[in-house]
C-alpha cells in the first residue's frame, strides 16, 4: 500500500505555486483509495475461491473442503479488518469530501459485505455437508445446485462490476437477486423428504444462507453505483441499503 | 476569553454524544421490541408482523443516517485517539443494531408459515428459553456500551455460548419430534436468527472494550490484530490503531 510520500513522478519543486501542495497530498490520499480499493478485489476474490467449492459438483464435499472454507473466511475476516482500520484512519487523516468521500465508505462497507458474505459461504459448505450425508438429499442437488450456482453468480457479478466501476450493474444484479429468492423459496416449499431435524434444519439454513449471499452481492452494487454517481439504488432486498 | 480551539473541539464532543445518543436509542428500540415481539411471537400473534416490520424499517433508518452523519464527522473533524476509537465504533455498530431489528422481523415473519402454539410443549418451552437469553445477551451487549464497561464483553461472549447450546438442544429435542413438517424448517431458521441477534450483542459489548482499550477482544472464532501484516510504513499516513493513544486526546 502506498504511503504518505509523494508519488515518485512529482517533482518537488520549491518555486511550486501553494495550491500544487495540496493537489500533490490529494494525489497521495487517491493513490491510497486506489491501493485500498485493489486490496478489496483481491479480498472479494478470495471470498470467491470460497464460493468455487460451494458450486463445484465434480466431487463430493469432504471435511478438508468444510476446513479449507473456513480457513479462508477466516484469513477475509482479518484481511477485511486491516483494511477498515486503514480506511477509517486514512478519512480522519485526509478529510476526503465528496466522491472521495463517497468512495472511501462504500468501500468500508463493502469490506463489510465480503467479510459475511465469507462466513455465509463456510456456513454453506457445512450445510451441504450435511446433506450430502443424508442419501435421500441427492435428488435435490439439482435444485441446490441451481440456487446456489446464481447465488454465487450475483456475488461473481458483483464483483466484477465493482473492479470495472460499473454503477448500472446493480440493475441486474437485483433482477438475478430476485431469481435467487425465488429458487431458495422454492427449496423451502418442497421440504425434506427424509424427516430428519438435522436436514431440515440445514435446508432451511441453506435456503437462507444463499439468499443472503446474493443480498450481499446486491449491496456492493447499490454501494458502488452510490459512490460514483451519489445516489442510492433502493435494494429492499439488502439487509443494509 | 474562551479558547476558540477548545470551543470547536466542544462542537465536535456534543456532534459525537449526539450520534451515541442516537444509536442507544435505536439499539434500545430494538432491545425493547425483542421481548415484547417474542412473547407474543409464541403466542401466535400475527398482529406482531406489521409491528416488527415497521420497527426494523425505523431502526434501519435511523442507523443510516446516524452512519451518514458519522462518516461526514469523521472527514471533517480528523479525530484521534479514544475520539477516532469511539465514532469509528458507532459507525461499526449501526450495522450490528440494523442488523437484529431485521433479523427480528424474520423471526416474526416466519408465523406466516407456522403457529407456534401448536408446537411440541418441550419444543415450545426451548424456544422461548432461546428467545429470553439471545434477548439478554443484545441487551447485556448495549448496556456495556452505554456504561461504556470495557469488561463486559467477557460474560457477554460467555452468555452468548449459552444462546449457542440452546440452539443446539432446540434442534436436537425437535429431531425427537414424529413426522415434523414446516416447523423443523422454521424451528432451524428461528434458532439462527436468535443465534445472531445474540452475536450482534456481543459485538457491541466488544466496542466497548475497544473504544476504552483499543484492543479487539478475541470472541468465538475471531482472531482480529489491527493492521495485521501491514508493514508500518504502509500505514495511511504511517499511523494506525497502534497509534491512537500516542499523543491524542482522551
Amino acid at each position: 500500500m502506498g504511503s504518505a510520500m509523494p508519488p515518485a513522478d512529482l517533482p518537488d519543486d520549491p518555486q511550486r505555486a501553494p495550491w500544487s501542495a495540496g493537489g500533490r497530498g490529494r494525489a497521495d490520499y487517491r493513490s491510497q483509495l486506489r491501493e485500498l480499493d485493489a486490496r478489496l478485489v483481491g479480498l472479494a476474490r478470495g471470498v470467491e475461491t470460497i464460493g468455487r467449492q460451494i458450486v463445484d459438483t465434480s466431487a463430493d464435499l469432504d471435511l478438508d473442503a468444510l476446513e479449507r472454507a473456513e480457513d479462508e473466511s477466516d484469513r477475509v475476516q482479518q484481511l477485511a479488518t486491516t483494511l477498515e482500520d486503514a480506511a477509517f484512519t486514512l478519512v480522519a487523516l485526509e478529510s476526503p469530501v465528496a466522491e472521495d468521500l463517497r468512495e472511501m465508505i462504500a468501500l468500508i462497507r463493502a469490506l463489510h459485505d465480503l467479510e459475511r458474505t465469507a462466513r455465509l459461504m463456510a456456513h454453506v459448505v457445512e450445510h451441504l455437508l450435511t446433506l450430502q450425508r443424508c442419501g435421500h438429499h441427492r435428488l435435490r442437488s439439482g435444485e441446490i445446485g441451481q440456487a446456489r450456482e446464481v447465488a454465487l453468480a450475483v456475488f461473481t457479478d458483483a464483483v466484477d462490476a465493482w473492479d470495472r466501476r460499473d454503477a448500472l450493474a446493480v440493475n441486474d444484479l437485483q433482477v438475478r437477486d430476485v431469481e435467487v429468492d425465488d429458487l431458495c423459496d422454492g427449496l423451502l416449499e418442497h421440504g425434506v423428504d427424509c424427516g430428519r431435524a438435522t436436514c431440515a434444519a440445514a435446508l432451511a439454513l441453506l435456503a437462507r444462507f444463499l439468499e443472503r449471499i446474493a443480498d450481499h452481492g446486491v449491496a456492493l452494487g447499490v454501494h458502488l453505483s452510490w459512490a460514483i454517481t451519489g445516489d442510492r439504488v433502493l435494494a429492499e432486498s439488502s439487509g443494509r441499503r | 476569553m474562551p479558547d476558540s480551539g477548545r470551543d470547536l473541539r466542544t462542537g465536535f464532543h456534543t456532534a459525537l454524544d449526539d450520534l451515541d445518543d442516537r444509536f442507544v436509542t435505536a439499539g434500545l428500540r430494538v432491545a425493547e421490541a425483542l421481548p415484547r415481539l417474542s412473547e407474543a411471537f409464541l403466542l401466535g400473534d400475527v398482529t406482531i408482523i406489521e409491528q416488527a416490520e415497521y420497527m426494523a424499517w425505523e431502526v434501519a433508518s435511523e442507523c443510516e443516517r446516524i452512519e451518514d452523519d458519522g462518516f461526514v464527522l469523521l472527514a471533517r473533524e480528523a479525530p484521534v485517539a479514544s475520539d477516532l476509537r469511539r465514532l469509528v465504533a458507532l459507525l461499526r455498530m449501526t450495522v450490528d443494531v440494523s442488523r437484529s431489528a431485521s433479523l427480528l422481523r424474520h423471526a416474526c415473519l416466519t408465523l406466516r408459515q407456522f403457529d407456534p402454539r401448536f408446537l411440541d410443549p418441550p419444543l415450545r418451552a426451548q424456544l422461548e428459553e432461546l428467545s429470553r437469553v439471545a434477548t439478554e445477551v443484545f441487551v447485556a451487549g448495549l448496556d456495556a456500551w452505554r456504561r461504556r464497561d470495557a469488561l463486559a464483553v467477557t460474560d457477554v461472549d460467555r452468555a452468548d455460548d449459552a444462546v449457542d447450546e440452546l440452539q443446539r438442544l432446540l434442534m436436537g429435542q425437535a429431531s425427537e419430534v414424529d413426522d415434523p413438517g414446516t416447523e423443523l424448517l422454521v424451528l432451524g431458521l428461528l434458532a439462527r436468527y436468535y443465534e445472531r441477534i445474540a452475536d450482534h450483542g456481543v459485538e457491541v459489548a466488544r466496542d466497548a472494550t475497544f473504544v476504552a482499550t483499543g484492543q479487539r477482544v478475541a470472541v468465538g472464532r475471531e482472531r482480529l490484530p489491527p493492521f495485521a501484516g501491514m508493514d508500518p510504513q504502509d500505514r495511511p499516513g504511517g499511523r494506525g490503531p497502534d497509534d491512537l493513544d500516542a499523543g491524542g486526546e482522551s
